[in-house]
C-alpha cells in the first residue's frame, strides 16, 4: 500500500543502447588520450597488482594473520601493514585495503578530466547510497552514530552524513541531509513520506534510490557512447537485473505487493522489458527460474543452485560480475577500466577478509570459497 | 688485470652447525664477500626456518620507528651515533623494547588526554569570552531573555561537567541557547541544516577564532575554529540542535546568560587551565627526559636491529638437513677473498662456541658466476653507466676501462668551451675534495646522481677545457694565449703589425684579411726583402684569426666533421679490437678467425681508408700542389721570395686591381689572356701562384708560357721531353673527400686527377673494395658452418667414447660447447649479426657525427648569447647599468642554457655513443651482477 502512493506512473523505457558507430569510436581513439591517456594507464598499472591465483594459494597456505602480513608485504600492497602492531585483527587488514584502495582512487579523481571526474562521481554515488541506507537502518535500531560512520565506506562520505541520524522520517532525511547531496536528484522521488522510517520503507528506499542511481548512470555511459558505452552498457545491466532477480527472491514472502515490487525494477537491463515483467508476477522461486531461463546468461544460475549447495546465489552474482569486470580491461579507450578495476579490487578485499576469517577461526578447509580474479 | 676482467668467482658450498649460523653469518656480513644462493625458492616467505626471528625483527623495527616518530615530534636529535649498542642479544632488546614502547604509550596516552583537556579549556575560554560580548551587545540593546536566573539553559560537556549543574529549561522558557566551538570549515553547512531542521527559528551567531586550535587527534596540526551560540526557542528544538551540533563536529560548552555567573566560570576556568598547564609541563618534562635517556640508541639499535633481519633473512636462503643440526648455504665468493671468507668463518665458530668447525667446500659447477668488479673510486661513475646498458658477462671484457676516459673525452669534444669547462670542472673538483664531507648528498634524489658521478664531471670539465683550447673558445671569444694571430682584419689595418701598403684603399677594398708578416715579404717599393714568407701557423688549437669572418663556419665545421670520424672510427675500431681481447681470453680461435679479422677488414678497407685520406688531406699543404697535364699531381716548393722563382707571393695581392700596374711585371701580365690573370674583374680568388722564373712568368693553372721553364725537378722527364706545349700546371684545390668517397664506389677503379692524393689511388681502392665485400661472406658463413661440423663431430665421438671431452669442448666457447645445438638458430644469429654489423660501420660512422653537430649547437648558442646581449646591447649602449643588466642575463643563459641543458644533452649524447656505437661491436652485457651479503652495503639502504 505504501508504494501506490507514488502514483500510477509508468515506467518510461530508456532508449535502447544505441548501436555504437565505428566512427564515433575512432574519432574516441585518436583523442582518448589527450584527456584520459594518463589516468587510464595509471589504472592498468594498479589492475597489474590485483592478486594472482599464486598469491591466492600462497595466502591460503598461511598458519596465522602474521604469515598473511608477511606475504602482502611482497605483493602490490606492500608494507601497508607494517606500522600495525601484532596481533593482528581481521578489520585492520580489511580497513586498511580499503584505505588503500581509496588512496588509489582518490588519485584518479585527482587526475581525471571533466567526462571521467563525473564518471567516477557516479561510481561513489553507489558508496553514499550505501552509507544512507546503513545510518539510517542502524538509526532505527538504536545503534550509536559514531560507531555507525566507522562502518560507512570512505568514498560515500559526505559532510551531512551523520545529520541523519536525527531525522526520523523519509521526508524530513531529504529535505533537512540529502538535498545538499549528489543524491538529491534520486532522493526526491523516494523520500516523499513524513511517516516514521521503518525497516521495510528503508528497503524500498534503497531499492528506489539504486534504482534511480542506476537508471541515471546508465543514461550517462550511454551518452558517453563509444567502448564506455558498450563496456558500461553490459556491465549495468548486468547489475540491473541482479537486483531485480535479488529484490523478486527477497520479496516473495513479504508483505511488499507486485506492484510496488514491480516499480522497484530498473528500466533497463539484458531481462526488460519481459524477464521484468514475468519476475513481477513470480510468486515462486520456480516462477522465478521460469522467467530469466530464456535467458542464456543467467540459465546455469538456478541449476547450480539446485545442485550445488556451497555454492550461494550471490557467489554466483560476484563470480560472474568478475568476469564481466575481467573483459572490461579487455577493451581500451574507455571508462569501463575504471568501474571495473573498483569492482574487482573490492572483490578482491573480501577475498582477502574471507581468507583472514577463515584462517584466524581455523576454518581452512572453506578457504577456498574464495572468488578468484585473475 | 682486474679493471679489465670481472674478478674470477667460485661456487662455495658451506656446512654449518645451526649453533654457529648466526655468529657465522655476522662475521660473514662484516666481510661482505659471499652472495647466497637461495635454497629455498619454492617456500614463500612465511614458510621457511627463522621467519619468526625476521618477525621479531619487524617488530623490534616498528617500535623504533614509533620512537623515532616520537623523537622527531620533540625534535630532539642524536648528538652522536657513535656509541653501538649491538651486545645486547636480540630478544633482550625485543623485550626491552616492549616494555619501552608501553611506557611510552601509556604517557602518551595521558599526555595527549591532558592536551585534548587543556584544548577544551582554552575553546571554553574562548567562548565565554566572544559569548559575553554577544550577551553584553544583546542587553545593551535592551533584549531580555525570558528564562529565569536558575535555568542557566546550557549543555554541559567535557571537564565542566561538575561545574555547575545546567538543568533543562523550564517548559515556559521562550529563548534558550547552546554554545560551543566548531571547525570553521563546518560552520556553513551546519547553519544551513540548522536553518531547515529549525525552518529559520533560531539564530546562529559566530566569529572565528584568531588563534588556531591545536587537533588533539593529530598533533602539530592546528585547525582553524570558530565559536558559536545558537539561540532558539522550544524544547523540542534543543534535542534536534544538540544532535546537529554533534554530526557537525562541534563541541557545546556552557555559557551562562548573567554577567556574574560568567564571570564566574572564566575564573573557574583559568585556575583549571593554570592548574593543568602546570601537569602538562611536567609530563612533557618527564616524557622529554624518557626520550633522552634513549634518543642516542635509537639509531644504534635501529642499525642493530636491520642488520640481524639481514642476516636472518640470509639464514632464510639455507637448506638445512633433516635433523636441524646442521645448515647447507651455497653461495659466489671471489677467489681473492677466500682466506678472509675462511677466517670468518673460523671467528664464528669460536664466537658461537660450536663444537664443528665450519666446512668450505669449492663446488664446480657450470653455472656463469656474477660479475663483479673491484672498482677504483675513481672509475665507479663509468662502471655504473657501463652497467646500465648491461651487465657485463662473466670475465668479459669490461668497457669502462677506455670509457673511463674516452667517455670526458667525448663529451669534450661536444662541450668544448675553456670557461663552460673550467667551470664543470670546478663543480667536479669541489665534489671530489670535499667528498667525505658531502657524502650525504649520495642518498638525495636530485644530487645523488652528481655526487656519484663526480669524477666523471672532474674528467669532463677538464676535457671539455681541453677541446676549448683546441676550439679556441672562452665563452665563445675567442683568445690570444698562445701568441697572437698572423692575421688582421681590414678594420684593424692601421695597426703597426698589420700589413699597410702603399696603394691599398681600405674603400674599394674587398678582401679585409691579409696576412701581416707579407710586409716583410712584399714592398713594392723596396722590392723583395729577400725573405722567406714565413707561413707560420697557429701553435696550438684554433688561429683566433678567424674571429668574425664570414667563412669561419666553413673551415670549423669542416675540421669538426672531419674530427668527428676520425674519433669514431677509432673508437670503433677499438671496440673490435675489443672482441680480440675477448676471443684471445676465451681462446675462442673460431671468432678470432672468422668474426674479429673480417670484422676488421670491413670496416678499415672503408672507413680506415677515409680515416687515412683525411689525415693525407690536412698534412698536405694545398698552397704547393699542383696538377700537371690532368693527370699527374706535383708538389712544386713555394719560393715565392727567392730571386731564382719568384717574386711575387702565390696569394696575388688583391690590392692590384689592374694587373698591368703589377710593379716590374705589368707588361708582361697584361699580355697574358684574361683567363690567365686569377684576378679576373677583380674579384679576390684564392690560391693563385704567379712565380718568376728566370725572368718568366708562371702563372698558375695555366699553360707555360714559354717552353723553357719547365723544371725537370718538378715535373718529371716527360713533360719536359714533350716540351711546354703539352704542359699545364694546375692549382690542385683539396679534393672533396665525400666525392672521393662516393666515386671509389660509382666509379670503381678510378679516381679523377682533382681529387688524387696518393699515387695509384685507383688501384688501392679496387683492392680495398674487393677485400671489403670478400670479408662479408667469411663473416657470414664459416661460423655457423664450422660449428656445426664440431657438433657433430662431438656427437659421434661421444657416442664412441663417454669418457673424453676434450676435443671439441673447448674449442666451441660460449656457442657449441655442449648442450642443445641448432643449425637454423645458429645461422639466423650471426646473419643478423653480420647485416648488423656491416650496416651498422656505416650508419655508426655517421652516428659519430653527432660529436661536430653536438659541439657546433655548443658553440653557436654561446656565441649568440655573448653576441646579443653583452656585446651588442651592453657594450654598445656604454651605459654601466645596461651593462650590468646584460651581463645578469648572459649568465643565467650561461648557466641555465649552456652549463645546466647543453651539458645533459652532449652528456647524452656521449652516452649514447658509449652504449650504441661502442659497445656493440663487442660487448654482451647479459651477466648478473654479484651482491653479497654485506653490512656495509646494507647499512647504505
Amino acid at each position: 500500500g505504501i508504494l501506490s502512493q507514488g502514483g500510477n506512473t509508468s515506467p518510461v523505457p530508456l532508449p535502447p543502447p544505441q548501436s555504437s558507430c565505428w566512427r564515433r569510436k575512432r574519432a574516441e581513439m585518436i583523442t582518448f588520450n589527450l584527456d584520459d591517456g594518463f589516468t587510464e594507464a595509471v589504472v592498468r598499472g594498479y589492475r597489474s597488482g590485483i592478486l594472482s591465483q599464486g598469491d591466492y594459494s600462497n595466502l591460503g597456505q598461511c598458519d596465522g594473520l602474521e604469515d598473511m602480513r608477511m606475504h602482502l608485504a611482497v605483493t602490490d600492497y606492500g608494507n601497508f601493514l607494517q606500522n600495525e602492531p601484532s596481533p593482528l585483527q581481521t578489520m585492520t587488514i580489511s580497513e586498511k585495503c580499503t584505505e588503500k584502495l581509496v588512496e588509489e582512487f582518490n588519485y584518479i579523481r585527482c587526475n581525471a578530466s571533466a567526462e571521467l571526474a563525473k564518471f567516477l562521481d557516479y561510481i561513489t554515488y553507489g558508496y553514499m547510497i550505501d552509507n544512507v541506507i546503513l545510518l539510517l537502518t542502524g538509526t532505527l535500531h538504536e545503534r550509536d552514530t559514531s560507531e555507525l560512520l566507522e562502518k560507512c565506506h570512505p568514498l560515500g562520505k559526505f559532510q551531512s552524513l551523520a545529520t541523519l541520524a536525527i531525522t526520523t522520517s523519509p521526508k524530513d532525511a531529504y529535505k533537512l541531509v540529502l538535498v545538499d547531496t549528489p543524491l538529491a536528484v534520486y532522493a526526491q522521488k523516494c523520500f516523499t513520506e513524513s511517516q516514521d522510517f521503518t525497516e521495510l520503507n528503508i528497503e524500498v528506499i534503497r531499492n528506489t534510490l539504486y534504482k534511480a542511481y542506476l537508471e541515471d548512470f546508465y543514461a550517462y555511459t550511454q551518452k558517453l557512447g563509444g567502448a564506455t558505452a558498450d563496456v558500461m552498457g553490459e556491465i549495468l545491466r548486468f547489475e540491473a537485473d541482479r537486483r531485480a532477480i535479488n529484490i523478486t527472491i527477497n520479496s516473495l514472502d513479504t508483505e511488499l505487493t507486485k506492484e510496488g515490487r514491480g516499480e522497484l525494477y530498473c528500466n533497463f537491463g539484458d531481462l526488460y522489458p519481459e524477464g521484468v515483467m514475468r519476475l513481477e508476477r513470480a510468486d515462486t522461486q520456480d516462477a522465478v527460474r521460469q522467467a530469466v531461463e530464456s535467458f542464456g546468461q543467467y540459465r546455469e544460475l538456478f541449476q547450480e543452485d539446485q545442485f550445488n549447495r556451497d555454492k550461494s546465489l550471490e557467489d554466483w552474482f560476484f563470480e560472474y560480475e568478475v568476469k564481466l569486470n575481467k573483459l572490461a580491461f579487455e577493451q581500451q579507450f574507455q571508462y569501463g577500466v575504471f568501474y571495473a578495476y573498483m569492482k574487482l579490487k573490492e572483490q578482491e578485499v573480501r577475498n582477502i577478509v574471507w581468507i583472514a576469517e577463515c584462517i584466524s577461526q581455523d576454518q581452512k578447509s572453506r578457504i577456498n570459497q574464495y572468488i578468484p580474479i585473475f | 688485470m682486474s679493471q679489465f676482467r670481472s674478478e674470477e668467482m667460485c661456487l662455495v658450498q658451506l656446512f654449518i652447525q645451526s649453533e654457529a649460523a648466526h655468529a657465522t653469518l655476522q662475521e660473514l656480513g662484516k666481510v661482505g664477500s659471499i652472495q647466497f644462493k637461495d635454497l629455498n625458492t619454492e617456500k614463500s616467505a612465511f614458510q621457511r626456518l627463522f621467519v619468526q626471528d625476521v618477525r621479531r625483527c619487524d617488530d623490534m623495527s616498528r617500535i623504533l620507528r614509533v620512537i623515532q616518530g616520537m623523537c622527531q615530534q620533540e625534535k630532539m636529535k642524536p648528538r652522536d651515533t657513535g656509541g653501538e649498542d649491538t651486545a645486547m642479544p636480540l630478544h633482550e632488546l625485543h623485550d626491552k623494547l616492549i616494555e619501552l614502547e608501553k611506557e611510552m604509550k601509556d604517557h602518551t596516552g595521558s599526555m595527549s588526554q591532558l592536551i585534548r583537556q587543556k584544548i577544551e579549556l582554552e575553546e571554553h575560554r574562548h567562548v565565554l569570552r566572544e559569548g559575553a560580548q554577544w550577551f553584553q551587545q544583546a542587553y545593551s540593546r535592551g533584549v531580555s531573555f525570558t528564562a529565569p536566573q536558575s535555568d542557566e539553559g546550557t549543555e554541559m560537556s567535557g571537564v565542566l561537567e561538575e561545574g555547575g549543574a545546567g538543568g533543562q529549561p523550564r517548559p515556559g522558557s521562550v529563548l534558550g541557547h547552546i554554545a560551543g566551538c566548531i571547525p570553521t570549515a563546518n560552520i556553513h553547512d551546519m547553519s544551513q541544516t540548522l536553518f531547515r531542521a529549525t525552518r529559520g527559528n533560531m539564530l546562529l551567531k559566530h566569529e572565528e577564532i584568531t588563534a588556531p586550535i591545536m587537533d588533539p587527534t593529530k598533533p602539530d596540526e592546528a585547525v582553524q575554529k570558530s565559536v558559536f551560540v545558537i539561540f532558539f526557542s522550544g524544547d523540542r528544538s534543543r534535542v534536534k540542535i544538540d544532535k546537529i551540533c554533534d554530526s557537525y563536529a562541534a563541541t557545546k560548552y556552557r555559557l551562562p546568560e548573567q554577567v556574574p555567573q560568567q564571570d564566574e566560570i572564566v575564573k573557574q576556568v583559568d585556575d583549571r587551565l593554570k592548574d593543568l598547564t602546570m601537569v602538562l609541563d611536567k609530563t612533557r618534562d618527564y616524557r622529554r627526559g624518557k626520550l633522552e635517556e634513549i634518543v642516542n640508541k635509537v639509531d644504534a639499535w635501529m642499525l642493530h636491529v636491520q642488520r640481524e633481519k639481514a642476516v636472518f633473512h640470509t639464514l632464510n636462503q639455507f637448506n638445512y638437513d633433516v635433523t636441524h643440526k646442521c645448515l647447507i648455504a651455497e653461495g659466489w665468493c671471489p677467489t681473492a677473498d677466500m682466506d678472509s671468507v675462511r677466517d670468518a668463518l673460523r671467528q664464528g665458530t669460536i664466537r658461537s662456541g660450536a663444537t664443528v668447525q665450519t666446512v668450505l667446500n669449492v663446488v664446480k659447477t657450470r653455472e656463469t658466476p656474477p660479475t663483479f668488479f673491484r672498482n677504483a673510486k675513481f672509475a665507479q661513475g663509468t662502471q655504473s653507466i657501463v652497467d646500465a646498458y648491461g651487465m657485463a658477462r662473466y670475465q668479459e671484457f669490461n668497457p669502462a676501462v677506455f670509457s673511463c676516459i674516452t667517455f670526458p673525452f667525448l663529451f669534450g669534444v661536444m662541450f668544448g668551451d675553456v670557461g663552460h669547462g673550467i667551470m664543470m670542472a670546478l663543480v667536479g673538483l669541489l665534489l671530489v675534495l670535499y667528498e667525505k664531507k658531502l657524502a650525504y648528498l649520495a642518498q638525495d634524489e636530485m644530487f645523488g646522481t652528481l655526487y656519484k658521478g663526480r669524477y666523471n664531471i672532474l674528467a669532463m670539465g677538464i676535457f671539455a677545457t681541453y677541446s676549448g683550447f683546441i676550439y679556441n673558445e672562452l665563452f665563445a671569444v675567442p683568445m690570444e694565449i698562445f701568441g697572437s694571430t698572423a692575421w688582421c682584419s681590414g678594420e684593424m689595418v692601421d695597426d703597426s703589425h698589420c700589413m699597410h701598403t702603399k696603394g691599398y684603399d681600405p674603400a674599394t677594398s674587398l678582401q679585409k684579411w691579409v696576412r701581416t708578416n707579407m710586409d716583410d715579404a712584399w714592398d713594392p717599393d723596396m722590392g723583395s726583402t729577400g725573405k722567406e714568407v714565413t707561413w707560420e701557423v697557429y701553435p696550438f688549437g684554433n688561429d683566433p684569426g678567424w674571429a668574425h669572418t664570414a667563412n669561419k663556419l666553413n673551415s670549423v665545421n669542416s675540421f669538426k666533421m672531419k674530427f668527428a670520424i676520425v674519433a669514431g672510427v677509432v673508437q670503433m675500431v677499438a671496440g673490435v679490437c675489443c672482441k680480440l681481447m675477448n676471443t684471445l681470453y676465451f681462446k675462442d680461435d673460431l671468432t678470432m678467425y672468422f668474426v674479429y679479422i673480417p670484422e676488421m677488414i670491413f670496416i678499415n678497407s672503408i672507413f680506415g681508408y677515409l680515416v687515412i685520406l683525411i689525415l693525407l688531406k690536412w698534412t698536405t699543404n694545398w698552397d704547393t700542389t699542383y696538377i700537371l697535364n690532368n693527370e699527374q699531381v706535383v708538389t712544386i716548393p713555394q719560393r715565392y721570395c727567392k730571386d731564382d722563382l719568384s717574386n711575387l707571393p702565390c696569394w696575388t695581392p688583391p690590392y692590384w686591381y689592374n694587373r698591368a700596374t703589377v710593379p716590374g711585371y705589368g707588361a708582361q701580365l697584361a699580355a697574358l689572356p684574361e683567363h690567365m690573370w686569377c684576378m679576373g674583374n677583380g674579384a679576390a680568388t684564392a690560391g693563385c701562384a704567379v712565380m718568376k722564373h728566370n725572368d718568366q712568368l708562371l702563372v698558375e693553372g695555366n699553360v707555360f708560357v714559354t717552353g723553357n721553364i719547365i723544371l725537370e725537378e718538378f715535373t718529371g722527364k716527360k713533360c719536359k721531353e714533350m716540351g711546354s706545349a703539352h704542359c699545364s700546371l694546375w692549382k690542385q684545390s683539396p679534393p672533396s673527400l665525400l666525392d672521393s668517397l662516393i666515386k671509389m664506389f660509382m666509379e670503381i677503379g678510378s679516381v679523377p686527377v682533382e681529387n688524387q692524393m696518393i699515387p695509384g689511388q685507383g688501384g688501392l681502392q679496387v683492392f680495398l673494395i674487393l677485400i671489403a665485400f670478400a670479408s662479408v661472406p667469411v663473416l657470414l658463413f664459416p661460423k655457423p658452418y664450422i660449428l656445426k661440423a664440431r657438433h657433430e663431430a662431438m656427437q659421434h665421438h661421444q657416442l664412441h667414447d663417454d669418457d673424453d671431452h676434450g676435443a671439441g669442448g673447448g674449442g666451441g666457447g660460449g656457442h657449441g660447447g655442449h648442450g642443445e645445438f641448432d643449425f637454423g638458430e645458429e645461422m639466423v644469429h650471426q646473419m643478423i649479426h653480420t647485416i648488423e654489423y656491416v650496416l651498422g660501420c656505416i650508419s655508426n660512422t655517421a652516428s659519430y657525427l653527432r660529436l661536430w653537430a653536438l659541439s657546433l649547437a655548443h658553440a653557436q648558442l654561446s656565441e649568440v648569447f655573448w653576441e646579443k646581449t653583452v656585446v651588442e646591447i651592453g657594450l654598445e649602449s656604454a651605459s654601466p647599468l645596461m651593462l650590468f643588466v646584460t651581463v645578469t642575463a648572459w649568465s643565467c643563459f650561461t648557466f641555465g642554457v649552456l652549463m645546466g641543458m647543453e651539458s645533459l644533452s652532449a652528456f647524452l649524447h656521449a652516452l649514447r655513443l658509449h652504449w650504441v656505437e661502442f659497445m656493440n661491436k663487442f660487448y654482451h652485457g647479459d651477466g648478473y651482477k654479484f651482491m653479497p651479503f654485506s653490512f656495509d652495503a646494507k647499512d647504505e639502504d
